[in-house]
């Protein structure tokens, strides 16, 4: 049975890897990237909603610092793209433990309030610190993605080796999303979830946990930003937006929150949908709007839980866990 | 208002199932109320007593067998109906409001009348329970355990109950203020309204109450008078403690 | 003079500060949801409010009563549309429901009257009162005037009307209104009608006084969840001090500060007050 699964593997990333010579168009390719982009983000700020169940908003805020990050030392200090990567990681993993810690001593709504409270000033400075960020002007001209060894070097210029390179932090993303699941931490931080006052009552140490998953989420976050920097060549306070910690949210919760696959799918759904949907922008966010209420009445756990639940029920089988951990 | 009844059960279960998700609570629960008498439940924590209270009142879903209130199955009929036909109810715990007035916590009482007496009655409930009028304007906070119970009781009572379903009303309470609640179910009793009290201090129920019923494990296992269960010493051994 | 004039100024944003967050703290109160979507509601209400009486031309106490009337059929219609089918699911699923909504109202508003902004000027908005070199515009003091005559009424309505003492009632004890028989969605259907009245006044009252864009609510309903925390959750006298607070702050970092910040106060506020006193500045004292 294992060489069973292992082929599947084998297939999917080889569609994966082939994937842009299919599509062909620039145009998709850049959808692609956006997609992934959305998938590895969801991947990791589902370490925190899905598997704390708190809602944070600060998640894009350190998507947006690892991404100033790096390109001011891309753009000041010429460095290459693994320290400014690393330095992304770092710098988001600061202010996230700068956010996390008096955040997690709130509960609730107030939590949700307080690091969207931390976005939004990171945005207003970010807007306004002139000297360093140019404010809204953005920073343009980011150096793409690059390695060198000695006298070799290579830069990602083209679309599809963007592509490449975005796939391979999704994966590791990815990689890191499941060890965490799978691992002791993974099953505390949901025994959390379930039930806090009886993880606390048996002596779990829930705030560490809680802030191990918001570190590691933003973290991953931070890395991101790092890529998108260079991908778009600039980077704005936009990008440290609210919109982007809704759009998260909405993926979170359309596709199914403490899986592996609801926030791949909520992602695909979300970007892949306005091809589908080809109006106006505005037309658009009104059907989204409409498919969010609809579907916090209906599926509020999910299309992929939903979807798992359904076919449990048809299989009529035995009552296995609740949430399919895709493994 | 009260027409002549024959002096029957006012309410009956007869076979009722009730859950709150899907491990059913209550297993075929049959018995029935007296009409103006005290009938106690009895049992261990976790027995379902105060599920058969929710049945009555609707609050728990019943999914097998009916519950047959005043001759008439009341299966659909919403809560607050239940409430409007003469049912009260004071719930297990503290169940008024802590920052409003006690008066106020009266007036809540009343919120399904929408007479003009509700006030009339709250001057005899106060004249009734002295101890409340004293308190009239404080919050319902600053009273004591036993006196926010007495205040419950007399919310319940605004509704002009022909029964009273009544959780626990000794839960927590000091001694001298247990008498003095069974005092006032017995004279709330004394006043015609059929009383349905679920009770741990089992003891003290039964001495004034009519008829006993012990349920365990969502079953009844014994329906006798009130004496009867007393002196049944099976029933002293496996639920009277000592 | 000049501080006197900001004073003046930011007691007038603090009231429509205080409408919005009223609705949000008494919502919370008998509901424990958020509703993400208030600010929204000031925004549909600026343009029912422009429709009423630059488009349909009406008398402007007519249109501004009209407006208060339509939002409070929006509120009920809102909490029987989006929030009942959600009232049992957990907290996050009723965030994201009126996140949803909030959306929905936004991009329906671009759809029908497009982004650039619209006026809604008053003959009092474009006159002042001018006393030496203080200079005020008529609509702010009648903005100011007649919310304390709302914030008036609704405390005798929570104190004295029935329904008022039922929401009071569910806020502080659930199980209790059902032992008594208070429906509670129809408490929380209230509290939504009063919540979509009060913002339907506080359009008719400020809208004259800026631009009207499908946009207008996000920063409202963030600014009024900050004060509703700053407040102690769901105490609506915590919500409504602690907006008018906000209010004065910002009108006195405009003046001396920069506003390029403003909008970061109400955040600054509420950290400094969220690590300082955990239950808002004015304790525990949960409740309507
Ligand atoms: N709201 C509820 N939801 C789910 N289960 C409940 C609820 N209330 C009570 N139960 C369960 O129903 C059983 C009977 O409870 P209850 O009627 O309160 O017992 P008693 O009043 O006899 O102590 C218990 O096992 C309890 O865990
Ligand atoms: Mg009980």
């Amino acid at each position: 049975m294992r060489w069973h699964r292992l082929v599947v593997w084998l297939l999917i990333a080889a569609v994966l890897a082939l994937w842009p010579l299919y599509v062909g168009s620039p145009y998709l390719v850049g959808v692609s990237i956006t997609v992934l982009i959305y998938i590895a983000l969801a991947l990791s700020f589902d370490l925190v909603v899905g598997r704390t169940g708190l809602l944070s908003f600060a998640h894009p805020g350190f998507f947006g610092i690892g991404a100033y990050t790096a390109a001011l030392l891309g753009l000041h200090l010429g460095s290459p793209f693994p320290l400014r990567l690393g330095a992304a990681v770092v710098t988001a993993v600061l202010a996230s433990i700068i956010i996390g810690v008096p955040s997690f001593r709130l509960s609730y709504h107030s939590f949700a309030m307080g690091t969207l409270g931390f976005a939004f000033i990171a945005q207003i400075i970010a807007l306004n610190w002139i000297p360093v960020t140019r404010g809204p002007l953005c920073l343009p001209g980011v150096p793409p993605v690059d390695l060198r060894m000695g006298s070799w070097t290579w830069s990602a210029t083209t679309l599809s080796e963007n592509y490449y390179v975005v796939l391979i932090l999704a994966t590791i993303t990815l990689w890191i999303v499941v060890r965490v699941a799978h691992s002791r931490i993974g099953r505390t931080l949901m025994a959390i979830r379930d039930d806090e006052t009886l993880a606390k009552a048996v002596g779990v140490p829930v705030l560490r946990y809680k802030m191990l998953a918001f570190v590691t989420g933003a973290g991953v976050a931070g890395s991101l930003g790092s890529f998108f920097a260079s991908y778009a060549s600039a980077v704005c306070p936009t990008e440290l937006g609210i919109a982007y910690s809704v759009n998260l949210i909405i993926i979170l919760f359309l596709g199914g929150r403490g899986t592996l696959a609801g926030p791949i799918l909520g992602a695909i759904l979300f970007t892949g949908l306005p091809e589908f949907l080809r109006m106006a922008e505005a037309w658009r966010l009104v059907v989204y709007g409409l498919l969010i209420i609809l579907a916090s009445a209906l599926v509020p756990e999910g299309i992929i839980t939903w979807a798992f639940e359904m076919w449990q029920k048809r299989r009529e089988g035995p009552q296995l866990g609740s949430a399919p951990l895709a493994n | 208002m009260p027409t002549l009844e024959p002096d029957h059960d006012i309410l009956v279960f007869d076979k009722v199932e009730a859950t709150y998700g899907e491990a059913p609570i209550l297993r075929g629960v049959s018995f029935g109320v007296h009409k103006g008498k005290i009938t106690t439940l009895i049992g261990p924590n976790g027995a379902g007593k105060s599920t058969v209270l929710r049945a009555a009142l609707g609050t728990v879903r019943v999914t097998h067998g009916q519950i047959v209130y005043r001759h008439q199955p009341i299966t659909g009929v919403s809560t607050t109906d239940r409430q409007r036909k003469g049912m009260a109810y004071c719930p297990q715990g503290r169940s008024n409001f802590p920052r409003m007035t006690v008066r106020e916590n009266l007036e809540m009482g009343a919120f399904l009348r929408s007479d003009r007496e509700v006030q009339e009655d709250i001057e005899t409930l106060l004249d009734e329970f002295p101890l409340l009028r004293e308190k009239q304007k404080e919050f319902a906070a600053n009273l004591s355990g036993g006196q926010q119970q007495i205040l419950e009781m007399a919310m319940a009572l605004i509704l002009h109950p022909r029964i009273l379903l009544i959780d626990e009303p000794s839960l927590g309470l000091s001694p001298i203020m247990v008498e003095q609640v069974f005092a006032y179910v017995k004279e709330i009793n004394g006043q015609g309204v059929t009383v349905l009290m679920v009770e741990q201090n089992a003891r003290r129920a039964l001495a004034i109450s009519d008829y006993g019923i012990v349920l365990d494990l969502g079953r009844v296992r014994l329906k006798d008078t009130g004496e009867a269960l007393l002196n049944n010493e099976e029933v002293s051994r496996s639920y009277l403690g000592s | 003079m000049v501080i006197l004039a900001q004073l003046i100024n930011g007691l007038a944003t603090g009231g429509l500060y205080a409408l919005v967050a009223a609705g949000i703290a008494m919502i919370f109160g008998v509901s424990e949801l958020v509703n993400w979507a208030h600010g929204e509601f000031l925004m549909i209400a600026s343009y029912l409010f422009f429709a009423l009486y630059v488009l349909a031309r009406l008398p402007y106490p007519i249109a501004g009563l009209c407006t208060m009337l339509l939002m409070l059929a929006f509120g009920a219609l809102f909490q029987m549309i989006v929030i009942r089918p959600v009232v049992h699911r957990p907290w996050q699923t009723q965030l994201v429901a009126t996140l949803g909504a909030s959306i929905f109202l936004i991009n329906s508003a671009i759809v029908v009257f497009g982004t650039f902004p619209r006026r809604a000027a008053t003959p009092l908005s474009m006159q002042n009162l001018t006393i030496g070199s203080l200079s005020i515009s008529y609509q702010r003091l009648l903005l100011i005037g007649l919310t304390l005559f709302a914030f008036f009424v609704l405390h005798m309505f929570i104190h004295r009307a029935k329904l008022g003492k039922a929401m009071r009632a569910v806020s502080q004890n659930r199980d209790a209104c059902v032992a008594v028989g208070i429906d509670i969605q129809l408490i929380v259907l209230t509290a939504f009608a009063i919540g979509g009245s009060l913002v339907g006044l506080a359009a008719a009252l400020y809208a004259p006084l800026g631009n009207i864009t499908p946009l207008m609510g996000i920063p409202l309903t963030f600014k009024a969840f900050a004060v509703v925390i700053m407040g102690g959750f769901g105490s609506v006298n915590g919500a409504v001090a602690s907006a008018v607070i906000l209010g004065v702050v910002e009108a006195f970092t405009i003046q001396f500060l920069s506003s390029a910040y403003v909008d970061a106060m109400s955040f600054l506020m509420m950290l400094t007050v969220l690590v300082w006193r955990p239950f808002g500045l004015f304790g525990r004292q949960v409740g309507i």
